[in-house]
């Protein structure tokens, strides 16, 4: 027997997804002023339009339940589900008016690959792009990376009415930095802003000598930093970092992106000085340990291709491949037509096994998970501790993550659940993908930057990339932002709501005997 | 008997290329004169397979051999001594030329395979962006040049020396179209002394148009839907204000 949603909950939700809607409002304001600093007056009028339709449409929304009550875990899942699609709607509408993008699917596209921190762009022009519409696809970056609910958690936007640990967790954090919700969000914001901040001043500088003008450099600078720590991916300009030619820039940037795919928690540990916890941490230890095998495998791969002229070069940009792949950020340094021409076929899948795995949980990272991948390997142990001890011993395996903690069944159950819902969204995204006519080993690439919400395009994300195949990416970017289980909760939640069910079916068919 | 055969045999044959060698002489004569021709226009491009060894198209390895032998006696196309043209004639002693130069799109390189690697190209683009140092050279810079024609985000570096840079007038971004520069140089797939970067090293840079503003008018107009928009939604925020008090 699934739970359905009733008429109140459904206004209960609208009422908190216009709560979102008209704070969502922050996020045009900020390239309206922009604009307006730069005179790009037609921009400027795009972006008041889509700060009115924010307060029109949220309001609205809000007017279906003026007073709403506390949300239950059902509806803070809904609320949580929708709120990321139903702002890339809002959000689509000054960019598919900016005539950077072919249709609405475009913008949509580049909206949901913005909040989502994927960083695929289907944008024409991206070189003659407004520094308003620039601006707006970096602050969807912030907003998506710290995470929407937890910007308005930490904003105290959902007051007390809200279940505030249901809309935490249904965005996919699992983490409690502190105990008290709102004060960890709070943290979260505050991390960010000052490893941005931080990130910033050495980016700008480096730019102004690379030889960028200094406002450029200054929006240049501020953008990349978001876009690092933030594990996004949007760059201004259509080359990527390879714009720059800058080996000091990437290292910046690299360490920026590292910095985003730590655990939140693992900061506070850090601030108390527990620097001991971040050390003998299952995901901290599980990363160093495959980013520096994936970086030996790589270099190995890319060995025998002419692509370097000495050891320390191939090593750097090893490392910034596979550092951009494991926190899901997306910068490339390799064109889309090198990865598919020059590259062989084994550092191709080294990099699409390496975005698969993603980060570490509680970061704004995505993908499987450190975490993940940690406590499924303690699983196979304690599988084969319990196989090779006597049916009557009692196996215990323990590892380190914020403190020593002994290996439950329902977290193996949850992260091989999820490890398995990535796996066939996987698969379903490459045979999307295969089914327009595309190589295998460039659809399963595709998938993986998709659903793992890590952005290295092989050049089938793009403009003029078929409305189907653009909805599945889609799709598999939103799942994969909320972890699968949220969105996968979500749907049937509806599909159970709007079909009638049986027995009113039968009552209806009856006239109303039962 | 066999020795009969033999003989007959042999005169035969004798007799068959009696019979057939005024006809053949005749067709073998057209065929060098248009290998004379063909050899003379497309010598550029032939030059590379005639340097390989292989047949120039349209013609055999001896055709111009053989239609210089010819020639005299096939007139009419080809010319007698009167009206032969001194500047058409071919030079045997010339070395064909390994690389060649064709003017290609940005859309290409950007798809290019190893067919355009280490290939003399010429692209003509928008320069867009920012003249970026190279790191450690200050003799040369790097420039971004996209197709002129907007729908696509084809875009190919060019590394050139400053004093080529300098002629760039303006750097395409938003409310301007950047200089319009044609470029000749080396296409790179990769790139070994730029860390496998795709690029080409420019050999010549011509201006091919100069940069120019696009004026972007203040409309007023332009903002009324704006303000509406967000007219209406204060209005109705604070309809809402009013419900949420009257509800306490």
């Amino acid at each position: 027997m699934w739970p359905r949603f009733t008429l109140t909950d459904a206004r209960t939700i609208a009422h908190y997804l216009g709560l979102l809607i008209v704070c969502f409002a922050v996020a045009p304001a900020i390239p309206f002023v922009t604009a307006l600093v730069f005179h790009e007056w037609e921009p400027a009028s795009r972006y008041l339009l889509c700060v009115g339709v924010c307060l029109v449409v949220g309001t609205g929304l809000r007017l279906l339940m003026p007073t709403a009550p506390r949300l239950n875990r059902q509806q803070a899942m809904a609320v949580t589900g929708l709120a990321w699609i139903v702002l890339a709607f809002v959000g689509s509408i000054p960019l598919v008016l900016s005539q950077h993008y072919a249709t609405f699917a475009d913008a949509l596209f580049d909206c949901v690959s913005g909040l989502t921190t994927t960083g695929a762009t289907v944008a024409t022009d991206l070189d003659h792009m407004s520094v308003a519409d620039n601006m707006f696809r970096f602050v969807m970056h912030f907003v998506g990376g710290m995470g929407l609910i937890v910007v308005a958690l930490s904003l105290g936007l959902f007051g007390r009415r809200a279940g505030d640990a249901s809309l935490y967790a249904s965005e996919g954090r699992s983490e409690h930095v502190v105990p008290n919700v709102v004060e960890t969000t709070r943290f979260i914001s505050k991390i960010a802003v000052i490893i941005i901040a931080v990130t910033f001043v050495p980016v700008c500088l480096l730019l102004c000598v690379t030889g960028l003008e200094p406002a450029r450099a200054v929006l240049h600078g501020l953008w990349l930093s978001i876009s690092a720590f933030m594990t996004g991916g949007f760059s201004p300009m259509s080359t990527s970092v390879m714009y720059y030619h800058s080996g000091a820039i990437e290292i910046v940037l690299m360490v920026a992106m590292l910095l985003g795919t730590i655990n939140f928690a693992l900061y506070l540990e850090v601030r108390r000085g527990r620097t001991d916890h971040f050390f003998q941490d299952l995901e901290v230890r599980t990363g160093a340990f495959w980013l520096l095998a994936m970086i030996a495998i790589l270099a190995a791969t890319l060995s025998s291709a002419p692509l370097f002229s000495n050891l320390p070069e191939m090593l750097r940009s090893c490392a910034f491949m596979v550092v951009s792949a494991a926190t899901t950020t997306g910068f490339q340094t390799v064109s889309a037509n090198q990865l598919t021409t020059v590259f062989s076929s084994g550092a191709f899948l080294v990099l699409a096994i390496v975005m698969a795995v993603g980060g570490s949980a509680g970061s704004t990272s995505g993908g499987i998970k450190f975490h993940r991948v940690g406590i499924i390997w303690k699983s196979i142990v304690s599988t084969i501790k319990s196989a090779l001890f006597p049916p009557t011993a009692r196996v215990v395996v323990e590892y380190h993550h914020i403190g020593r903690r002994r290996l439950r069944p329902d977290v193996s159950r949850e992260a091989l659940t999820v490890f398995t819902l990535y796996v066939i969204t996987y698969v379903i995204g490459a045979l999307a993908g295969i089914a327009y006519g595309y190589e295998a080993t460039t659809s399963l690439f595709e998938s993986v930057a998709m659903a793992s919400n890590g952005g290295i395009t092989a050049g089938i994300s793009g403009p003029g990339m078929p409305l189907g195949l653009e909805m599945v990416y889609l799709l598999q970017m939103w799942a994969g932002r909320l972890e699968f289980v949220t969105l996968m909760a979500l749907i049937v939640e509806v599909v159970v709501s709007v079909t009638p069910d049986a027995d009113d079916v039968r009552k209806l068919l009856n006239g109303g005997k039962s | 008997m066999s020795g009969r055969l033999v003989r007959f045999a042999c005169a035969l044959a004798l007799a068959f290329a009696l019979v057939c060698a005024p006809g053949a002489w005749a067709v073998e004569g057209d065929e060098g004169q248009a290998a004379v021709v063909a050899a003379g226009g497309d010598g550029a491009v032939d030059g590379e397979s005639a340097a390989n060894g292989e047949p120039a198209d349209g013609a055999t390895e001896d055709a111009p051999e053989s239609a210089a032998d010819d020639a005299p006696e096939n007139a009419g196309e080809a010319g007698q001594g009167d009206e032969a043209d001194p500047a058409n004639a071919i030079d045997p002693q010339l070395l064909p030329d390994s690389s060649f130069i064709y003017d290609t799109s940005i859309v290409d390189l950007a798809q290019a395979d190893s067919y355009f690697d280490n290939q003399t190209v010429r692209v003509t683009g928008e320069v867009v962006g920012d003249r970026r140092a190279s790191l450690g050279d200050t003799e040369n810079c790097w420039i971004t040049l996209t197709e002129p024609v907007f729908g696509e985000n084809s875009t190919v570096e060019v590394y050139m020396s400053n004093e080529q840079a300098s002629r760039i007038d303006t750097y395409g971004a938003y409310g301007r179209v950047g200089t319009i520069l044609s470029v000749q140089g080396t296409f790179h797939l990769v790139c070994a002394e730029h860390e496998g970067e795709s690029d080409v090293h420019a050999d010549s840079v011509t201006v091919s148009a100069r940069g120019h503003a696009v004026q972007s008018d203040f409309d007023p107009q332009s903002f009324l839907p704006g303000i509406a928009c967000v007219g209406i939604g204060v209005l109705m925020m604070a309809i809402l204000g009013i419900l949420r008090e009257r509800g306490r």
